[in-house]
């Protein structure tokens, strides 16, 4: 079942949702689109330890991914 | 006389339960921040490949390749000053310093520089400060 992993103070979040239900991908793609809006990175998980990145222009919600892993925006330390 | 001794009593006795109170609540945060720390280091391994899996078992860091430069970066178990780059003898060089915003676990927080330094390296080092 693919999952979005979102990076938060509690050691990150799991939402899993059905691929199948146009329901759950409509709500995936808003919960995306949201986090995207605030700069959360979206990570396609590629396995291996490979992801996938894609640039800035072009983060959309890929609705075949199996999991994605969502960075909060980076700050200098 | 009896109802100082009654005021004294009912004062000591709140300041117990108030005492009893912080300990509690920081013994709960104590414990959500072990899990969250826990949570964290999980996931990193899950997202590591193999190469990296075993020298940070071994050794408590692990080493990138930056997705535009082709350089070479270790990175340290920890959320702060934990990202520096590396010379071809493994010598370590320039401090990168960039995280994650928000209170994030250090398993979360490395993999995100992972992430970020394998994929939009460029990205991750316009906002890093050197060290």
């Amino acid at each position: 079942m693919p999952r979005h992993i979102i990076m938060d103070p509690s050691g990150h979040s799991t939402i899993e949702f059905d691929a199948a239900s146009t329901t759950d991908l409509a709500e995936a793609e808003r919960r995306f689109n949201k986090l995207v809006a605030k700069g959360f990175i979206p990570a396609e998980a590629r396995g291996e330890g490979k992801h996938h990145v894609p640039d800035q222009s072009k983060r959309v919600f890929n609705p075949d991914a199996e999991e994605t892993i969502f960075v909060p925006a980076l700050k200098g330390g | 006389m009896m109802l100082t001794w009654l005021a004294l009593v009912l004062l000591v006795g709140l300041l117990c339960w108030v005492a009893r109170l912080s300990s509690i609540l920081a013994s709960n945060d104590e414990r959500q921040q072990q899990e969250a720390e826990a949570k964290g280091l999980a996931l990193l391994l899950e997202n590591l490949d193999p190469r990296q899996r075993e020298q940070y078992d071994r050794s408590g860091y692990f080493d990138v390749v930056g997705s535009e430069t082709g350089r070479r970066y270790r990175i340290c178990h920890g959320v702060s000053r934990n990202v520096s780059e590396l010379f071809d003898d493994n010598r370590l060089g320039a401090g990168r310093c960039f995280m994650p915003r928000g209170n994030l676990a250090a398993g979360d927080c490395m993999l995100a520089q992972k992430i970020m330094l394998e994929n939009c390296e460029e990205e991750a080092l316009r906002v890093a400060l050197r060290f």
